[in-house]
C-alpha cells in the first residue's frame, strides 16, 4: 500500500520545515504530514495517527531517534521509518540498519536525494 | 595549539559546504568587522579522548540569511535562532564525517544558544562572510584532553 501520511520527527522547527518543504519539491505534495519535537512526542502521535512512514532525526532531547525507532520495533510496530541527520558516518548507519530503519539521508540534503531515497519506500 | 587550528579548518571546510548546499550562499573570509554579533550557537563534539566546543557568531543580517535559506520564510522570526542552530548542528555532521577516520567516536551534542560574551573563552576563530553578512566561527577544547592519544 502506498505511504499517506508522514511523520516528521525533529527537535529543530527550522528543519521540520525544510523536510516538509523538500517533501514537496521532491513531488510528494499529496502526503499528510504531521510533526513531532523529540521521540517522546512521537509515540504519542504514532499512536493517534497511525502514520505510514517516519523521518526522523537522530540527536534529540527527550528520546532520540534510535530510542524512537527501538521502542516501536519493541512494541512489534513495524512502520517504515528513516533518519534524517546531521550523523551519516558509516557505523551511524549500520546502527540504523540493524534497528529496522531503511534508509539514513544525510544533512545537508537535495530534493532529488530525496526521490530517489523515497519514491521505492512510498511507492 | 596546532590542533584547535586544525579543528578550526575542519569546520570552515565543514560551513563552507553547507552554506552552498543550503544556497545561503559562498562563504569567504574577511577581516572586516562593521557588523556586530546579535546571535550565538554552540555545539559539542566529544569522545573518550577530547571535547571540542564549536560556536558561531553573526550579525542579524546573517541570520536572517541563514534563516531564510532554510524555510524561505520572508519573516522567519520565530525561528530565527533556530535556524542557526541547525546550520551549526549541520555544520557539526559535516566535521564529524570529515574527522571520522581519526576520531572514529566523536558524538555530537544539541546546539545550543550561547552569550555573545561567550565569543571571548574560545581559542581560535575565524572570521568569514556570506553575501556581505558576518559570521564568526570558533572552536575551543573546554575540558581536559589528550590529542597525543588520536
Amino acid at each position: 500500500m502506498a505511504a499517506r501520511k508522514v511523520l516528521i520527527v525533529d527537535d529543530s522547527k527550522a528543519m521540520r520545515l525544510i523536510v516538509r518543504r523538500t517533501l514537496r519539491q521532491a513531488g510528494f505534495e499529496a502526503l499528510e504530514v504531521d510533526e513531532a519535537e523529540n521521540g517522546k512526542a512521537a509515540l504519542e502521535v504514532i499512536g493517534k495517527a497511525q502514520p505510514d512512514l517516519i523521518l526522523s532525526d537522530w540527536n534529540m532531547p527527550e528520546m532520540n531517534g534510535i530510542e524512537l525507532l527501538r521502542a516501536l520495533r519493541g512494541q512489534k510496530n513495524q512502520v517504515k521509518f528513516g533518519f534524517i541527520t546531521t550523523e551519516g558516518t558509516p557505523e551511524m548507519r549500520a546502527t540504523a540498519t540493524e534497528a529496522g530503519a531503511l534508509f539514513l539521508i544525510a544533512k545537508p540534503f537535495t530534493p532529488e536525494q530525496f526521490r530517489a531515497t523515497l519514491e521505492p519506500v512510498i511507492a | 595549539m596546532p590542533d584547535l587550528e586544525r579543528f578550526l579548518a575542519a569546520a570552515v571546510r565543514s560551513a563552507e559546504h553547507t552554506a552552498e548546499a543550503l544556497g545561503v550562499g559562498q562563504v569567504v573570509h574577511s577581516s572586516a568587522q562593521s557588523e556586530p554579533h546579535d546571535s550565538g550557537v554552540g555545539l559539542e563534539l566529544f569522545s573518550d579522548v577530547l571535547t571540542l566546543d564549536v560556536a558561531l557568531f553573526a550579525c542579524t543580517r546573517a541570520v536572517r540569511l541563514v534563516a531564510f535559506a532554510l524555510t524561505e520564510l520572508e519573516e522567519p522570526r520565530e525561528i530565527l535562532d533556530d535556524s542557526l542552530r541547525e546550520f551549526l548542528n549541520i555544520v557539526g555532521g559535516g566535521m564529524k564525517q570529515s574527522l571520522f577516520e581519526r576520531l572514529p567516536n566523536l558524538r555530537l551534542g544539541l546546539p545550543r544558544s550561547l552569550a555573545l560574551a561567550d565569543i571571548l573563552s574560545f581559542g581560535r576563530s575565524a572570521e568569514l562572510s556570506v553575501a556581505g553578512s558576518r559570521f564568526t566561527l570558533a572552536v575551543r577544547a573546554p575540558q581536559q584532553y589528550s590529542f597525543r592519544q588520536l
